[in-house]
């Protein structure tokens, strides 16, 4: 018989987060969940019942101050660099393009040759994209419970299967290509080539910021610009053949740093035995969302590109104009989607303080507040968007473009399209860790169909430019309907939230 | 030959596709247990929703394959949930995807489970096949030897042999490039066949006519069989009536189309009458005012039925080998007929059709402009430029083009000149202009009064000449009475 206090109720030695129990109930809980039973509580602790021992330890536990882990100060600012870090190949893109006039992709090339490059780039985001998202949940899964041999099986796998599909949907955009005439030979080829290789480096990226390590994406995108700019600059290769090989030693170096990270942090430990089917299983809503999501942020670019033009040589024409707006939109977008990531964190912190600061049978207030916090950080989120979009705006009619026009509906449009897409990805990061990703699902199949269905009839009816009008509805879609989603969450957040830790 | 062939069968799988196997997939309400019959109200509605969308879709300038490919899905999604089997093909879905989950677990078990799935489709297809009754492929050979006469012809023929086929395939070229033309309801309906097999509207009519005969065969067999209840002159109407379709003018015209449905509503009346009244308004979108040739070839079983009547008193088995001779003679006719066709004309040389063609294969999108009278233009529209041969002899003087320093400035890689060295004469050109008809038209004029074709050739030679003479020309196809010049303009 020990007659004291079970140690299971003590609060850890090592310093972790703890907090005194709610009331008996809850001891009950911690007690049984450390193998306390009736017969236990009575042989060991002279106690009648497990009730009973749960209630003599209550006056004492409730004593013990709790101990939380307080974000440090400078925690919102250093999240949202983190938000904003997959950006960064991405930047040092763009200063290659102004520095040198050209990139890992993109440059001063023909018309026809721009057109294929581009279509190629964007199929490799849509194709690369499910798996991608895919890859990253189940391997994020199993970091989370530490098992990283089977995070980093799990990675291998998707890989593997990704490398295999991107290869196919090529192959097929080639027969598809030369059936119906679609791009000229070796235009079709060029764009094959692009969806394969940049979808792979996707992956890579992908797995990287799986593991936080945003910064080794942007070293191998750095070490690529530069043989890029090496094989081009001394003449050895034209551009495009340069861009191939830079892209295939950015491929190569991004999947070297993965297998080395991967390896070292899985150590000597063995993967366990996880089937395909319980990949598929539990990632499909995930791998869907992320080809869709790349469909709803690219397809009004394909369709401002596929405009029938009957005085043009090719059926895809890529519009630089059009190019140009959303660029720097895009531009306002990153800075905004960073805000997602603390913004995300701050509410789950917040959560699970006043879940502390509350009864169990409290759930009522639990919810207000939990939804008066939601709208808060929405109203907040808000604000930010319209001052990063005014200020865009304003500083995108100074910008020395040269002999580029500046299209004003389009830019108008992709900022407000940007705005409500990051509104739509804060609703989307609440759905997920609500483990509610069909519901994203929904949201976003219908934003990406409407997209689809105004942006066509508005080119095919009116001209290219107007293509960016199914970009901002199917935005405006995607965020009301994730908005409606999340509130009818938040209506029984208690349930969800114990659910989806379950 | 080889890119023909193919092209042929590009056309014949897009409309086995559109016009039987999607309505057949999608087929409900009454069904008759002839296949025949099933296939032809398979094709009334498949055919009338076709015409229907591309006239709709053409009428706003939108008949293109994103809003034709997103009109057939919500149609079958539509139509799917109107008879409640798209809750079942959820279901089926459900189900399959447990099963593929199942099969990724254990691979042995999939693909056990594989193996029986294969087996049973394997049967169903055999079973279904197996119980077809020998009868019912009788009209399937005649029409289909019908068609293979008119295959050849088409095959051996890249150029129209009248003026309406040049128009309609102009018509369903512009449609599908989402022209704002009115649309042509003798085309609408090729429509879809067109951009699923991605060819021209030109290709899609000169190779949609074999097949359309063999449809037109078979409709009126099951019309003629409807009528008399006798197969044997049900039979003699599936090789009668493409022949009446096609014998005047070698190929077949709205009023051929037209009359398949008109045919098709006769055959369907007893079963379906709501098919029948469709299929009817069909034929009246494709030719709104029946002329003399619908009349004609939907009046075929007609006749058949009143000699049918006449002849009841002979044995079954005379009026039978009457059937069969009968049917032979008509294949004979059809290949007299096609061996009849001239060489060359009415309007354009088969070397010229053939030589826009193979510039149209071979050249890359809008880099090269034919210089001809207009016909070439319903063969390359939307895939090059054309330039009046008029107006390029009209726009240039022999003393300007031997100038070493001319160039022509056309905004294109290649240009290319037709010119008949024998200018082609036929009984479809005219002698004087009172034989032209109205309303007048000087471009027509140009090239339909033999003389002032005669002439336009001739300019254009001479200038041909003149600037051979200071710069390059190749010779790019040329016999005794015809050829093509290129002249590189611009560099690629």
């Amino acid at each position: 018989m020990h007659g004291s206090i079970p140690s299971c109720l003590a609060p850890p030695a090592d310093g972790t987060p703890w907090a005194p129990p709610l009331d008996a109930a809850d001891v009950v809980i911690r007690l049984e969940a450390a193998g306390v039973t009736d017969a236990v509580a009575r042989r060991d602790y002279g106690a009648q019942g497990i009730w009973n021992l749960a209630e003599s330890c209550l006056a004492s536990q409730s004593s013990i101050p709790s101990r939380r882990k307080k974000p440090p100060a400078a925690w919102f600012l250093g999240e949202y660099l983190k938000g904003v870090s997959f950006a960064v190949p991405l930047l040092l893109c763009s200063l290659a393009m102004i520095w040198f006039r050209y990139s890992l992709w993109g440059g001063n090339v023909s018309a026809d040759m721009a057109g294929a490059a581009g279509l190629g780039t964007i199929a490799s985001f849509i194709v690369a994209g499910g798996f991608v998202h895919a890859m990253a949940q189940r391997g994020l899964f199993f970091q989370g419970v530490l098992d990283n041999a089977t995070a980093e099986a799990v990675c291998r796998r998707w890989t593997r299967y990704a490398a295999a599909c991107l290869a196919l949907t090529g192959l097929l955009f080639v027969a598809f290509s030369r059936f119906y005439d679609f791009l000229a030979f070796p235009f079709d080829l060029v764009a094959a080539g692009f969806h394969l290789i940049l979808g792979l480096l996707w992956l890579g990226t992908g797995i990287l910021h799986m593991l936080e390590r945003n910064l080794w994406s942007a070293a191998a995108t750095a070490a690529g610009i530069l043989i890029v700019v090496l094989l081009h600059q001394s003449g050895i290769a034209a551009l495009v053949i340069a861009q191939f090989l830079g892209l295939a030693a950015a491929t190569a170096l991004t999947f070297a740093i993965c297998h080395v990270m991967l390896r070292r942090r899985r150590g000597k430990d063995t993967p366990r035995q996880v089937t395909l089917a319980a990949d598929i299983y539990y990632s499909w809503p995930h791998f869907l969302y992320g080809a869709l999501y790349y469909a709803l942020v690219f397809s009004d670019r394909l369709l401002s590109w596929t405009v029938p033009d009957t005085g043009s040589g090719t059926s895809v024409q890529f519009r630089g104009d059009y190019e140009t707006a959303l660029d720097i939109a895009l531009v306002g977008f990153i800075l905004q989607v960073g805000i997602v990531r603390p913004c995300g964190n701050r509410f789950f912190h917040h959560l699970s303080t006043v879940q502390d600061s509350l009864k169990a049978g409290e759930h009522i207030e639990f919810v207000s507040r939990m939804k008066r916090a939601y709208w808060a950080t929405s109203f907040r989120i808000t604000l930010f968007m319209l001052t990063t979009s005014v200020c865009l705006w304003i500083l995108a009619w100074r910008l020395p473009l040269g002999d580029v026009k500046l299209l004003p509906l389009t830019l108008i449009g992709a900022i407000v399209g940007n705005a409500l897409l990051v509104f739509a990805l804060w609703n989307t990061s609440l759905l997920f860790r609500l483990s509610q990703p069909v519901a994203v699902v929904n949201a976003i199949a219908i934003g990406v169909g409407a997209d689809l269905a105004t942006g066509y009839l508005a080119t095919r009816l009116g001209s290219y430019p107007d293509a960016v009008l199914g970009f901002v509805i199917g935005t405006l879609l995607f965020a009301l309907l994730s908005t409606f989603s999340i509130s009818k969450r938040l209506q029984s957040l208690d349930y969800y939230h114990f659910s989806a830790a379950a | 030959m080889l890119w023909d062939s193919i092209d042929f069968l590009r056309v014949w799988l897009s409309m086995l596709v559109l016009f039987l196997a999607a309505p057949l997939c999608l087929a409900q309400g009454p069904h008759s247990g002839d296949p025949l019959l099933r296939a032809g109200l398979g094709f009334v509605r498949a055919c009338l929703f076709a015409e229907v969308v591309g006239l709709l879709l053409g009428y706003f300038g939108l008949c293109l394959p994103g809003s034709m490919t997103s009109a057939y899905l919500l149609s079958a999604v539509l139509s799917m949930w109107w008879s409640g089997r798209l809750y079942r093909l959820s279901s089926w879905w459900r189900a399959s995807s447990s099963q593929l989950l199942r099969s990724c677990e254990d691979p042995v078990t999939g693909r056990e489970d594989l193996t029986a799935c294969a087996a049973n489709l394997l049967e169903s297809r055999w079973r279904l096949l197996s119980e077809a009754r020998p009868a019912a492929w009788i009209p399937i050979v005649t029409a289909s030897a019908a068609s293979l006469i008119v295959f050849t012809v088409a095959l051996s023929h890249t150029r129209f042999l009248t003026a309406q086929t040049y128009t309609r395939a102009l018509s369903l070229q512009k449609l599908i490039l989402g022209g704002d033309s009115p649309p042509d309801g003798s085309v609408a309906f090729l429509a879809p066949v067109a951009m699923l097999a991605g060819l021209s509207g030109a290709t899609v009519i000169r190779f949609s006519n074999p097949i359309l005969c063999v449809i037109l065969g078979i409709a009126a067999f099951l019309a003629c069989r409807r009528l008399t209840g006798s197969r044997a002159a049900a039979w003699i109407a599936s090789g009668l009536t493409p022949l009446v379709a096609v014998v005047q003018q070698g190929e077949l015209q709205a009023a051929g189309v037209s009359s398949i449905l008109w045919l098709l509503a006769i055959a369907v009346w007893p079963i379906s009458r709501r098919d029948a009244v469709l299929a009817g308004a069909g034929a009246l979108l494709i030719q709104f005012i029946p002329d003399f040739g619908t009349l004609a070839i939907v009046g075929v079983p007609y006749g058949l039925t009143v000699l049918e009547r006449c002849s009841r008193w002979a044995p079954a088995t005379v009026r039978r080998a009457a059937a069969c001779i009968a049917g032979l003679l008509m294949l004979g006719m059809m290949q007299v007929t096609a061996h009849r066709l001239p060489a060359d004309g009415p309007f354009q040389y088969e070397a010229a059709a053939r030589a826009a063609d193979r510039i149209r294969r071979e050249f890359r999108t809008n880099t090269w402009l034919i210089i001809s009278p207009g016909q070439e233009v319903a063969l390359i529209y939307g895939r090059g430029w054309h330039l009046e041969l008029s107006n390029f002899v009209n726009s240039h003087t022999i003393e300007q083009v031997s100038l070493p320093g001319f160039r022509f400035q056309y905004p294109v890689v290649d240009t290319f000149i037709f010119v008949e060295k024998e200018p082609l004469v036929t009984d479809q050109l005219s002698l004087g202009l009172q034989y032209l008809r109205q309303p007048f038209d000087p471009v027509v004029a140009s090239y339909h009064l033999r003389l002032n074709r005669a002439s336009l050739h001739f300019r254009a030679a001479r200038l041909i000449s003149a600037y051979r003479q200071t710069h390059s020309v190749e010779t790019f196809y040329e016999d005794p009475r015809f050829a093509v010049f290129r002249i590189r303009t611009q560099s690629e």
